[in-house]
């Protein structure tokens, strides 16, 4: 009995023994668990301030295995930037000592895409590198961007990460927003390193988040002109009185006078006197200037196109570009090259009006070329030759020889040095084809004389979209001529035949000069793509809304018998929106997130961000409810483009403006003009089957929005006491 | 009683009954009103009553008009305002459009135009 504690003893000792022979946690080194990365983010950018318009950040990232790793099996993981890389490496280090490159695939996502790779046996760390871009909006004078994020899938989890964002000093961020709760960011970001030219931020805490930045000169700018305003609006409210009115017209009158003198040597040289303006600013007048404006606009074209330098887009990595223009310029002579990272989503446009004479496809980034391929394969019909090199995707080769043929697609071995035989045989091809174009009536233009003339077109195709609103805004002094249905009915047939008369002298001038007068989304200062980019407008979309807004506006109120605009109203109408959109408080930051969100440009996901979201959201719905309640969603083919939508909303308002008080007729002009401008610059995106399709969604939303103006115009009747008569 | 009197206040009576016929549709067994007696309402009644808020004087032909304009302007957007904010999507059109109606009629009748 004695010996039985030391026998229960041994047991346990023994028991003790072989569990601590049993595989511990010490596991992880025989079978794959999740493993830990680092990941460090660098992300550039030099925002272009601009009412509307596109931009882009260089975004690099480097993500890193945490721990020492020692599979004794390979574990398959999976890695999903925000953005689309253009290029990326991924490199393992062995426990020999030894490292190796490894292969990647890349399922693609709406947004972004997913890199499968395998952690190979007996590796002991690994490391990914990438870089890319990520598009950003500029609107109303701010820049929006969203950070980039790095999600990881199967095998991985993130265990640190640190990002840092770089600007130009001359710019600081106003305001963030998390990306999925949609609220402020409570941390305030502050520099943590500068330099003469930059300004560094640690954004380690802001990934996904969305950021708005603005010019240093912005805050003392808004204070400035929000004071001077406030000051404005508090001398019109005096003079809603009657002891005011009498104060503040002395003082107009002797404003007036003083001006009136300082202006009268300057007066006595202006080529056209006020009467003159006016007489001109009638809706027929306007209509036939309208009309010669638009045959000057194809008249140039018919005379100048088609471009005659040759072009060829470039699907290639940047830096192969230079060699291939080259080779290509040793064929047929000086070559202008396009390549994707200038725009690749307008290809289908682009290639309609006959911009590109060759196709050249060589090696692309992998990671990128699913994206462009969905926008240049399905158009690549409009494309005379086609030119492919060994280092071309084959996949993508094989599917464009599928779809359109061998008789007009070459292989060569390599498309930035062409052999003898290589170069004879694009010759041929090219000769074969239609790729180089004439002048219709044999005229012939120097390169440079055609890019003056180009930059004529586009300076025209603003004044025909001013005309063409112009128009539409002089129709208002017809209001009381005509019944209310007669005046509505001409509104909305006139607004029509402008918007679709537009976009096809649009799409006519292009296709006669073989380049785009505009296009939709081309980043803020590209030059080469469009006939607006050699005005330095890029795609066009800022200069063609200011067009549209000024056009409604000025037509409205110049016209004999349109609008009359009394200067308080005005004054306080304008001061308020004024005051609403440079406003440097909250006030302001919640009307710049709704009208972001609802009107701001976009080149992807729509940036939905801060307390307006959801409102503005709604609203945006509103729209494409409509367009559904008229089978809009029946099919893909059946695109709703909300920008069309909104220009035909705004004819109906139109219709109505005499209909409305004095300040709710300001008010509405305002907001008309500013619709219609917003729709109008789709003008320019040439895609006259969406035209079609927006028009009647377009008017019953007008007959919405009208509904509101006219019921605001109500109100102010009650207010005036004028509501019996 | 005068005669233009007597038309306003029998128009409505008649868009104020045919009103309630429209929302008894919904009721059940209200499925059973025939469409042909539903549909013209939709099509004209709730718009002409917004004609009527905006509009003093017209010919018939512009009353007419403006009413199947502003009708379907009116069911576009319900469709549309139900759609965006799906917690109301179970709201019949044939009670949201009459209510709405009505009470454009009430005020219209009240302000005595």
């Amino acid at each position: 009995m004695r010996a039985r504690p030391a026998s229960v003893i041994f047991i346990a000792c023994l028991v003790a023994a072989m569990l601590t022979a049993l595989p511990g946690p010490t596991a992880r080194a025989q079978s794959p668990v999740p493993v830990g990365v680092n990941v460090d983010v660098k992300m550039q950018i030099s925002p272009p301030y601009d009412v509307y318009g596109y931009g882009y950040s260089q975004v690099s990232v480097v993500i890193t295995s945490a721990t020492p790793l020692g599979f004794n099996q390979s574990d398959p993981v999976t890695l999903s930037p925000s953005f689309i890389p253009t290029t990326l490496s991924i490199t393992a280090n062995f426990v020999n000592g030894s490292s190796e490159s490894l292969p990647y695939a890349l399922p693609t996502g709406t947004f972004g895409v997913f890199i499968d790779f395998v952690i190979p046996v007996n590796a002991s760390s690994f490391t990914v590198t990438m870089q890319g871009t990520q598009s950003g909006s500029s609107f109303l004078w701010r820049y929006v961007s969203i950070t980039p994020t790095i999600t990881v899938g199967t095998g991985l989890f993130v265990n640190s990460t640190n990002a840092v964002l770089v600007l130009p000093r001359s710019t600081e961020i106003a305001q963030a927003y998390s990306g999925t709760a949609q609220v402020p960011v409570p941390a305030q970001l502050s520099p943590s390193n500068q330099t003469s030219v930059t300004v560094q931020y640690d954004i380690s805490g802001f990934v996904g988040s969305v950021l708005v930045m603005q010019s240093t000169l912005f805050l003392p700018l808004s204070i400035a002109v929000s004071t001077a305003v406030l000051v404005i609006i508090v001398v019109a409210a005096v003079s809603l009185s009657s002891k005011g009115r009498s104060l503040t017209s002395q003082l107009r009158n002797g404003l007036q006078s003083r001006l009136s003198s300082l202006s009268k040597p300057v007066r006595r040289f202006a080529p056209i006197s006020r009467e003159g303006v006016r007489s001109i600013f009638q809706p027929r007048k306007l209509l036939i200037l309208f009309v010669i404006c638009s045959l000057l606009m194809v008249s140039v074209a018919a005379l100048a196109g088609p471009d005659p330098r040759f072009k060829a887009y470039v699907i290639a990595d940047p830096q192969d570009a230079s060699s291939i223009s080259k080779s290509l310029s040793t064929v047929v002579g000086r070559v202008v090259v396009i390549t994707p990272a200038q725009d690749y989503s307008d290809f289908g446009v682009m290639s309609s009006v006959g911009e590109f004479n060759l196709v050249v496809v060589s090696g692309y980034p992998g990671t990128i070329l699913p994206a462009v391929s969905d926008y240049v394969l399905p158009n690549l019909g409009n494309v005379p030759a086609i030119v492919y090199d060994n280092s071309a995707n084959m996949t993508f080769v094989n599917q464009i020889v599928d779809l359109y043929g061998s008789s007009k697609v070459l292989h060569v071995a390599d498309a930035g040095n062409l052999t003898t035989g290589e170069r004879s045989q694009l010759a041929s091809l090219l000769g074969s084809t239609s790729a180089k174009r004439t002048n219709e009536l044999g005229l012939k233009i120097s390169s440079t004389g055609f890019e003056g003339l180009l930059a004529a077109e586009g300076v025209l195709s603003f004044v025909l979209i001013f005309l063409g609103f112009a128009y539409l805004g002089s129709l208002t002094s017809e209001a009381f001529a005509k019944s209310d249905v007669s005046h509505l009915v001409s509104v909305v047939t006139s607004g029509i035949l402008v918007f679709v008369f537009s976009e096809v002298i649009y799409v006519v001038t292009s296709t006669l000069l073989a380049v785009p007068l505009s296009l939709h989304a081309v980043i803020t200062g590209a030059k080469d793509i469009t006939a607006v980019g050699l005005l330095g407008f890029g795609g066009g979309s800022t200069p063609r809304l200011i067009s549209g807004f000024l056009g409604v506006v000025v037509g409205a109120t110049v016209v004999d018998g349109g609008v009359k605009i009394k200067v308080t109203d005005a004054s306080l109408v304008t001061g308020a929106i004024v005051i609403l959109l440079l406003n440097p408080l909250s006030l302001g930051e919640y009307v710049f997130q709704g009208l972001m969100n609802w009107v701001g440009p976009t080149t992807g996901a729509r940036f939905s961000f801060g307390i307006a979201s959801a409102n503005t959201a709604s609203l945006k719905s509103f729209l494409y409810g409509i367009g559904d309640f008229f089978g809009g969603g029946v099919s893909p083919q059946y695109l709703l483009s909300a920008g069309k939508i909104f220009y035909f909303s705004g004819l109906v308002p139109l219709a109505y403006l005499k209909k409305m008080g004095r300040t709710t007729s300001i008010l509405a002009l305002l907001l008309i003009g500013g619709i219609m401008g917003q729709g109008g610059i789709r003008v320019g995106e040439m895609t006259p089957d969406k035209t079609v399709i927006a028009i009647v969604p377009g008017i019953i939303a007008g007959f919405a929005f009208a509904a509101l103006l006219l019921a605001l115009a109500l109100l102010e009747k009650y207010a005036r006491g004028s509501w019996k008569t | 009683m005068n005669s233009p009197q007597l038309i306003r206040q029998l128009k409505t009576a008649g868009i104020f009954f045919y009103s309630l016929l429209v929302i008894a549709t919904a009721a059940p067994g209200g499925g059973n009103v025939s469409a042909a007696l539903v549909v013209p309402y939709y099509l004209i009644v709730p718009g002409y009553c917004i004609a009527l808020l905006f509009r003093k004087e017209g010919s018939i032909s512009d009353y007419a008009l403006s009413s199947f304009a502003w009708s379907v302007a009116l069911l576009a957007s319900v469709y549309s305002l139900k759609r965006t904010f799906p917690s109301y999507y179970s709201v019949p059109t044939s009670i949201v459009v009459p209510i709405l109606t009505l009470l454009l009629l009430v005020y219209d009748y009240l302000h005595g135009r």
